[in-house]
């Protein structure tokens, strides 16, 4: 099969979340991944999991399409190892704590004479070069520091964090962009050079649209719950059996969309109305609005709800919790929640890539059990069974 | 500046409002050459809600910095014969219009291959160009609820939350600009263009992914939790000084680092609580959070949340200050590493943007000021299709450069 990096090899010394998610999309995208884990395996595979012994949840949602190889890089039998793989590689990832690469000894001059077309990447907390540059992070921390928590939650109630991924998954993937545009520019130069993103900086991408309030008032964007000061209906409205995931989200930008919305909750005469045409002019009656809409989401469920106001052409949304988005008839029919079987954990759906290339479809392979590949990757480097064995022995691998 | 990571890639954006937008401006800091082609009178986005009657409104300069613009009328079919001229000395096509429409101007991707079988044409829809919901409209807060970020948003006790930042539209793009530069890759193996297409609702459940966890564990969706974070003590936004709306600061003392605990009591000055039995270990900490978070908030009460985050930050505790958007621009770190561009508009003077979230050592990304529209429409025709003024001049009588 066809794909879109074939050939480019990963070394992933990444662990929890900003980091796999990075290498996860390379792998999907085509990438040869090899995951080099400390040999008890790294902290998102053991100390997330719900079970002792067992890989988590959490780790095999973020490091499929991956090889798994074992390497205590702090020994100088792994080290030298570890340098003998660099010389194979094209791209390295790690989102270690602040100067863990440097304490290895595997600072940036040093991974460069190894491998001058190398490109490694670094995905951190506050990145170098600022007053934060030694703080620690994680991903609400940098929600916190980025203005993403000022801005959610009830208008009423403190700052809220939001239960997405965005400073984790969210700065991986803009470290994927990095790498990307830096194996395009090493077919010019010929050389690799380094990727750094921080959390908080891609947080910050993820909101710059929000930013447009405080250029025009200079104030800080207050929270608002789900509605907004621009629009209305910009709402969740409550539908049968009133869970606390019943609900749809009901958006009218244009004039069509309210007109339409009109004649379903049987409120035509509104959608004539000039004085209701604007969505910005509708604000002022947000609560009447809100209050006719939710009487008739009140009546269905929210599937219900959606197939009427969506395939009318009214933007709307189920608020669909987890085990509902890993069902989803819509997700299911294009591919983008698929079974994978674990050897040990058995059947489970796992939401592949969002990221469809018509020539480089994405393979969907169950995350690596801890060492899987050693025999694979260090074979290619030519290491025996006999000599494997001994590393083992001595906990090198 | 020759040397860019993507200097040669010459992009067509047909790109709207932000979904779209923040890809092609991505790839504009990484130094793709994007032409910006908008309807005559200018794409939607720059009279979305202006600030200032008759200028480009915000919204539209935050997400189209880094472009020229060219405008064009597709509607037309002699537009439509320029842009297919243009597309065959293109590498990329992106665009994010309602579902049918490309269909309906006869531009799909069978087209377009047609007249240049090496052009990526990347497609940004809310629910993808297939499935049950394909049809559908969406917007960021569409694909937050239907991508399941919502459900896991808020307090336990209230109704599911939308997330601030925009994940379903400019998330979108990221994995968007990630698929194009992946596609181009392949091209120079290959000498062959590709489709790309992105929906909004599968990127937010891989942005939120991590979080699917509770269902795997008891089959049970995941409950929302407020700030909370189950078993750790700290966990969670505390109030600081003077106690306005974002004064707060999100401290989190990992739950099984032991260390980490020691070093942020020490911090607060309490070390007598190392040898407190509740404080024995992250389980019994968590028995007695209440007692315990009434005593750590005493002591961010009294501090401002910059003076929490020092304190903090220098002991190793992970913390940061709930800054608002107003004190991000201003933000010492962000401003130290030159985060924070400050550019020259034609009309709304000096301003400052946020710039490319990405560094790359070999491939500097300044910020250009977002164009005005059909800024460049000569000049890029001129260049990408050798028309002479005379020949522009006459396209634009004809009304199809508006």
């Amino acid at each position: 099969m066809p794909k879109a990096l074939a050939g480019i090899r990963v070394l992933d010394l990444t662990q929890y979340e900003a980091g796999p998610s990075c290498t996860q999309m390379l792998a999907w995208l085509g990438a040869d991944v090899v995951k080099i884990e400390p040999p008890a395996g790294e902290p998102g595979r053991t100390a997330l999991s719900d079970q002792r012994g067992e890989d988590a949840w959490f780790f095999l949602l973020l490091n499929s399409g991956k090889k798994g190889v074992t390497l205590n890089l702090k020994s100088p039998r792994g080290r030298a190892m570890f340098e003998r793989l660099v010389t194979t590689a094209d791209v390295l990832v790690e989102n270690m704590g602040p100067g863990a690469m440097d304490r290895l000894g595997l600072g940036w001059e040093t991974l460069r004479r190894l491998n001058p077309r190398l490109i490694a990447a670094s995905v951190k907390g506050f990145g170098g070069g600022g007053p934060y540059a030694d703080y620690k992070s994680f991903e609400w921390i940098a929600q916190a520091m980025a203005g993403a928590m000022s801005m959610t939650g009830a208008p009423d109630g403190p700052p809220t964090k939001a239960i997405g991924g965005l400073a984790d998954t969210g700065a991986g993937l803009h470290t994927a962009i990095g790498i990307l545009a830096a194996l395009v520019q090493r077919q010019a130069t010929g050389v690799g050079q380094q990727v750094e993103v921080a959390q908080q900086e891609a947080v910050v991408n993820l909101l710059r649209i929000h930013l447009r309030d405080t250029y025009a008032t200079g104030k800080p964007v207050p929270r608002q719950g789900n509605r907004s000061v621009n629009a209305a209906p910009s709402n969740i409205y409550r539908c049968r059996p009133f869970g606390p995931n019943d609900y749809v989200f009901v958006h009218c930008a244009t004039v069509e969309m309210w007109k339409t919305l009109t004649k379903i909750v049987g409120r035509p005469e509104l959608g004539d109305d000039p004085g209701y045409a604007d969505r910005r002019d509708r604000v002022k009656y947000i609560d009447a609005i809100d209050d006719m809409i939710e009487a008739w989401t009140e009546k269905r469920t929210k599937q219900e709800a959606l197939e009427i106001l969506a395939g009318a052409g009214v933007p709307c949304g189920a608020v669909l919790d987890s085990t509902e988005v890993l069902s989803d008839p819509h997700l299911r029919a294009r591919g983008m929640i698929v079974e994978l079987e674990h050897p040990r954990r058995g059947r489970y759906p796992m939401p592949a890539n969002p990221v469809r290339l018509s020539d480089s479809p994405t393979e969907m392979v169950r995350a690596p059990l801890l060492g899987e590949h050693n025999a694979e990757v260090y074979g290619a480097l030519g290491y025996g069974e006999t000599e494997l064995d001994a590393l083992r022995r001595d906990g090198v691998v | 500046m020759a040397d860019r990571a993507l200097t040669g890639m010459r992009i067509l954006d047909l790109t709207q409002f932000e979904a779209g937008t923040t890809c092609t401006q991505f790839l504009g800091w990484l130094g793709a050459d994007v032409i910006k082609i908008e309807p005559p009178g200018g794409e939607q986005s720059r009279r979305n809600r202006p600030e200032v009657p008759g200028l480009d409104a915000m919204f539209f300069l935050v997400f189209n910095a880094n472009k020229r613009s060219v405008t064009l009328d597709l509607k037309h079919p002699d537009g439509r014969a320029l842009f297919l001229r243009m597309a065959e000395r293109a590498d990329v096509v992106v665009e994010n219009f309602a579902p049918g429409l490309m269909e309906k101007l006869g531009l799909d991707y069978e087209r377009l291959r047609a007249v240049n079988p090496r052009l990526i044409m990347a497609r940004i829809k809310g629910f993808g160009l297939s499935g049950p919901y394909h049809e559908y409209k969406s917007f960021d807060m569409i694909a937050q609820a239907t991508g399941g970020v919502m459900s896991v948003t808020g307090f336990e006790d209230r109704e599911p939350v939308r997330c601030g930042a925009a994940i379903g539209d400019t998330g979108t793009g990221i994995h968007t600009a990630a698929a194009i530069m992946a596609a181009y890759i392949q091209r120079q193996r290959t000498g062959q263009g590709q489709l790309v297409e992105v929906a909004m609702q599968e990127v937010v459940a891989n942005l939120v992914r991590g979080r699917f966890v509770d269902h795997y564990r008891d089959g049970r969706p995941g409950r929302r939790r407020g700030n909370e974070i189950t078993g750790g003590v700290p966990g969670g936004a505390y109030p600081c000084a003077p106690g306005g709306l974002n004064d707060y600061a999100y401290i989190y003392v990992q739950t099984m680092n032991q260390d980490m605990w020691r070093a942020f009591v020490a911090a607060i000055g309490r070390e007598d609580l190392v040898a407190d039995p509740r404080c024995a270990d992250a389980r019994t900490r968590w028995e007695h959070r209440d007692a315990l978070n009434d005593i750590i908030a005493a002591w961010t009460r009294t501090r401002t949340k910059h003076e929490v985050m020092a304190a903090l930050g220098k002991a190793g505790v992970p913390c940061g200050a709930v800054l608002d958007t107003g004190e991000l621009l201003d933000d010492p770190h962000l401003n130290a590493r030159g985060q924070v561009h400050t550019i020259d508009h034609a009309t709304r003077g000096r301003l400052r943007l946020p710039g490319c979230p990405v560094r790359l050592s070999a491939s500097e990304a300044p910020t250009t000021p977002p164009p005005l529209a059909g800024e460049h429409t000569a000049e890029v025709l001129g260049e990408v299709l050798g028309l002479s003024v005379r020949d522009v001049a006459e396209l634009r009588a004809r009304g199809l450069l508006g």
